[in-house]
């Protein structure tokens, strides 16, 4: 049981940040990688994804501290061929270099000799680690006689060996600090000119090692998008101009790009200058749930549980990605993993509802309620049958349909219970199209959690291609993991419901600290959510698992408006994707589609999957991103009033609001 | 430096002799319409004073200069005395014109500081999220380094963080988000006791879950809210852990009460090798309702406090 307890806490550290720069350890080499190219490649990568996707870790991954981690058993020689330098700007830092009695291009300079600090020590830090984690590669005689007398006219005290430069830029670097605090008072330091003190650096360093004389360096700048303008500038220049042995990389959000100017007339251009990789996409398109899988064994692996389905070994080698594609390998794992995170049948799910009493009640509630309303006199018996639950739950929304005559929903539930062809099954399959929202529109304002949220595809689904949110998912459930009878690790489908609720309402209260409208964006995804969760408890069900939306025709939307909807989709709040099949072009503004992100749904009670959507009028997007409190709770009730959503017995954590001074 | 401490229910209960000049920010709420009010009072010439984190510029009086120019322009002011009405004030405001009071010959001034009655809870979040969820900002600007008290988070030198604590537990999240810091070096600093029995469980709630996903939660220390000599003392003692042989530095982030904030604001005047880091959340109008306590912080730059 010794198991249990190191596997409950193994999946605190998700955020890279916190696992230092080697990541060698704890890295999976994701499916995409050969995609990179990093073989042969020269050209510029710009590196997009979410939060949490796993660009930070590739980043770290890809420079030196990890290629040549101590943790390495052995190392191909090829490995010096391309060098990594992994560069965060400190934004709270890099945002004090504008103004402050200076012209633009003081700061533009101070910039560029602040790249050539911290990369010049980077570079050579990056011989110094290799020399010390892997001497076969470089031994200490091989740099013991480097000496950068070259690098003179960049620097009086420039002429000292590898170990002696370090220390002068580093003092360069405390220098610059201290001006930088006091830029108004202190005379400027003397500025080193960017990425030419860099190309002399390599340039000397490859004269004298003549082991690094083929060696590309490749910078790779993350978080770039919190660059100030000029500063993104400046890099765009480096990047447009890159060419060996330094090749400028960058990784950022989703639309990071303040600018895509470069210092001269031109600017930097997809495909021309740089290649896009789009992580989430990546992951989209190459079998996420196989890689999660696999990050979860190589973390339980490390919490020292011992029944691990794989060997951990081949997920950091990018020469094994070709076994790992094997339908074999492939099967084995999902196998594994889904005893470990099993998930429940919609046959399944339908029967835990007839085992609920509250949840078996409120069917029959239901169907009593809309035959009175009908004033139909048939019994609650002719459309309840335990013996088939998913029908029946489903007939609780069919008989709301004012164009399904009841006498019709009983003849084919009739067809069904004989066994002959009818529409709760045929063509019409009235179960596939509406069993999940009608199960979810009975759990709503339910205490116990719906199992729609358990299981391990379940997860990755949630997760949407973020690793980030996949681990918490897993963290979150493991906290009340149990052994099975063979002492496999089981974690019940209540518990991983339970815990997806949890890990849900975490992320979503996680919102407010997206950027600096973190707390527009927070309220925004409360509304609508909470539109979501309106739609999910439409008694008749017509147009159920609604939960994405598209922007109906009329007035345009303002630049601010889009600009706020541009930053939900920048911190994955929403997915924008283009509609493939539009039903009627007349009335939708753009091609575009919104889609909540589905790690949010578990907490509005709504589906993860995308099925439905909702056509949002100008006015009342406006009112989503920019409204006060009364203008939102104004425009929930408009819809539940439209959507004849009864509030009485409403989730209290969602709806009470709208219940307010009595006046639902 | 020296500070002594009146506290009192109204401007009746502090004793002052007024003064020749106020330096108060935009109030926002009712108690920043009475530090107005008295300073309109109680002193000869009252002045604006409003730091713009994107500009990297001050407003004084309506006019506008570079952050560094406070100095001249306090200096400006002659050699009367000065009010601070931090009630208003915003905590980079306060510190530039303390460091430059500080350089000047006088070295003293007096800071007003006006607790709240209530704090104001945002209605859509009171029921859809927790109720302890406080809307004090509307929009905020991330965190950013200030003039004067600013280092670079880099490889390979260590940093000890310490985060004076307040309601809004977004702000420290956004900090370890945005802030290349670890978790582990990490000290939090809770205003305990609270303005008012009981407030103190709303910083907890608000903060408790990312210490605990952080893992941070190893050094708390707590500080009276209202209290900014023993926030300065707490400051000093995290200050003083600081290895100076492996140059290991302190970054102070004040996002909790304004008389923490009061005594790092003190603290970075009197150590320049610490760094101050602010967030500039947009306070929202009305954020709090009504008067509570009034405190009179007079500082001497030039003095020496045996319990500092």
């Amino acid at each position: 049981m010794s198991e249990t307890k190191d596997i409950s806490t193994v999946f605190t550290k998700n955020r890279t940040e916190e696992l230092g720069y080697d990541v060698w350890k704890h890295f999976v080499v994701p499916p995409f990688f050969d995609k990179l190219d990093l073989k042969e490649g020269r050209k510029p990568c710009v590196i997009v994804g979410g939060r949490g996707c796993g660009k930070t870790m590739l980043l770290r991954y890809l420079s030196h501290q990890s290629i040549f981690s101590p943790d390495r058993v052995s190392i191909d020689c090829n490995a010096v061929s391309r060098i990594g330098l992994y560069w965060r700007a400190d934004t709270q830092f890099a945002r004090l270099m504008i103004e402050r009695g200076h012209e633009d291009d003081v700061w533009e300079s101070a910039f560029r000799h602040l790249l050539a600090l911290v990369l010049g020590i980077e570079i050579l830090n990056s011989i110094l680690n290799i020399e010390g984690n892997q001497p076969d590669l470089i031994s200490s005689e091989d740099i013991a006689n480097v000496s950068f007398k070259r690098l003179l006219p960049f620097g009086e005290n420039f002429d000292v060996g590898i170990r002696g430069l370090i220390d002068n830029l580093e003092n360069e670097l405390w220098e610059f600090d201290s001006w930088v605090a006091n830029a108004r008072r202190k005379e400027e330091p003397s500025f080193l000119p960017g990425d030419k003190f860099l190309h002399a650096l390599v340039s000397e360093i490859q004269r004298q090692v003549k082991l690094l004389e083929n060696t590309n360096f490749f910078v790779y700048v993350d978080e770039y998008e919190n660059l100030h303008e000029y500063q993104q500038r400046i890099i765009n220049t480096y990047l447009k101009h890159s060419e060996s042995p330094l090749i400028f990389n960058i990784a950022m959000k989703r639309n990071g790009f303040k600018t895509t100017r470069t210092d001269g007339d031109e600017s930097i251009n997809d495909v021309a200058d740089y290649r896009v990789h789009d992580i989430d996409q990546y992951l989209i398109d190459h079998q996420f749930p196989i890689f999660a899988a696999e990050v979860l064994y190589l973390n339980l692996e490390q919490a020292g549980y011992e029944s691990i389905p794989i060997d951990c070994k081949n997920l950091r080698n990018p020469e094994s990605l070709n076994k790992r594609r094997c339908n074999k390998y492939k099967t084995r794992l999902i196998n594994q993993i889904n005893k470990l995170f099993p998930g429940k049948t919609e046959e399944e799910l339908s029967k835990e509802v007839f085992q609920d009493t509250t949840l078996n009640k409120k069917i029959k509630k239901r169907i009593e309620k809309a035959l009175k309303s009908r004033n139909e006199s048939f019994g609650i018996n002719d459309f309840y049958d335990e013996k088939l639950p998913k029908a029946t739950i489903i007939n609780s929304a069919l008989l709301y349909r004012s164009r399904l005559k009841p006498q019709k929903i009983l003849e084919e539930f009739n067809k069904l219970k004989e066994g002959k062809d009818n529409d709760f099954t045929g063509r019409t399959n009235w179960i596939h199209n509406n069993f999940i929202g009608c199960l979810l529109s009975l759990y709503e304002s339910h205490s116990v959690t719906c199992e729609f949220y358990s299981g391990f595809e379940t997860f990755c689904s949630l997760s949407r291609g973020n690793l980030r949110h996949f681990l918490e998912l897993c963290h979150k459930s493991v906290q009340s993991i149990e052994m099975d009878s063979t002492d496999q690790l089981v974690v019940s489908a209540s518990n991983q419901a339970i815990a997806a609720r949890q890990t849900s309402a975490i992320f979503l209260e996680e919102v407010s600290s997206f950027g600096r409208f973190g707390n527009k964006l927070h309220s925004f995804t409360l509304s609508l959510g909470s539109l979501f969760a309106l739609s999910h408890r439409i008694l008749a069900q017509s147009e159920p698992e609604r939960s994405h939306f598209v922007i109906s025709k009329g007035e345009s939307l303002t630049e601010e408006d889009f600009n706020l909807l541009k930053e939900a989709v920048k911190w994955s709040v929403l997915f924008k994707v283009e509609e493939t099949k539009i039903k009627d072009p007349s009335i939708q503004q753009t091609n575009y589609e919104y889609i909540l992100n589905p790690i949010y749904s578990p907490y509005f009670n709504i589906t993860y999957r995308k099925k439905r959507k909702i056509e949002l009028k100008t006015e009342e997007i406006r009112v989503l991103i920019n409204g006060n409190y009364e203008e939102k709770k104004s425009l929930l009730k408009s819809y539940s009033n439209k959507w004849k959503v009864s509030l009485d017995d409403a989730n209290p954590t969602l709806f009470s609001h709208l219940l307010e001074e009595g006046e639902a | 430096m020296k500070i002594s401490m009146q506290c009192g229910e109204n401007e009746g209960d502090l004793h002052f002799s007024g003064w020749d000049h106020a330096i108060s920010g935009v109030s926002v709420d009712d108690r920043g319409r009475s530090a107005i009010k008295f300073c309109e009072d109680k002193c000869v010439n009252t002045h604006k004073l409003e730091y713009c984190p994107n500009s990297l510029r001050i407003f004084f009086d309506d006019k506008t200069y570079c952050a560094e120019d406070i100095e001249e322009l306090i200096e400006g002011l002659g050699e009367g005395s000065i009010l601070l009405e931090t009630t208003t004030l915003g905590f980079v405001e306060i510190f530039l014109a303390c460091r430059a009071i500080k350089g000047m010959s006088r070295k003293k001034t007096t800071l007003l500081y006006m607790e709240p009655q209530d704090y104001t809870k945002d209605p859509h979040k009171r029921y859809v999220l927790s109720k302890r969820d406080f809307e004090l900002s509307d929009e905020i600007k991330g965190f950013v380094g200030i003039p004067y008290a600013t280092y670079m988070l880099r490889k390979g030198i260590s940093t000890k963080a310490l985060f004076l604590l307040g309601y809004e537990g977004d702000r420290l999240r956004q900090a370890f988000e945005s802030l290349e810091i670890q978790p582990s070096m990490c000290s939090f600093v809770y205003g305990v006791p609270a303005f008012h029995p009981g407030w103190e469980m709303n910083s907890f709630a608000n903060s408790v879950s990312i210490l605990q996903e952080k893992n941070a939660g190893r050094n708390i220390l707590y500080s009276g809210a209202q209290n900014p000599k023993v926030a300065y003392n707490v400051i000093e003692k995290i200050y003083k852990s600081c290895d100076p042989s492996n140059r290991e530095r302190l970054l102070i982030s004040p996002i909790g009460t304004k008389p923490h904030a009061i005594g790092a604001a003190l603290f970075a005047c009197e150590h320049e090798d610490v760094a101050l880091v602010y967030d500039f959340p947009s306070k929202k109008t009305g954020r709090s309702s009504k008067t509570s306590k009034w405190h009179l912080f007079d500082i001497d730059f030039g003095a020496v406090d045996e319990e500092i």
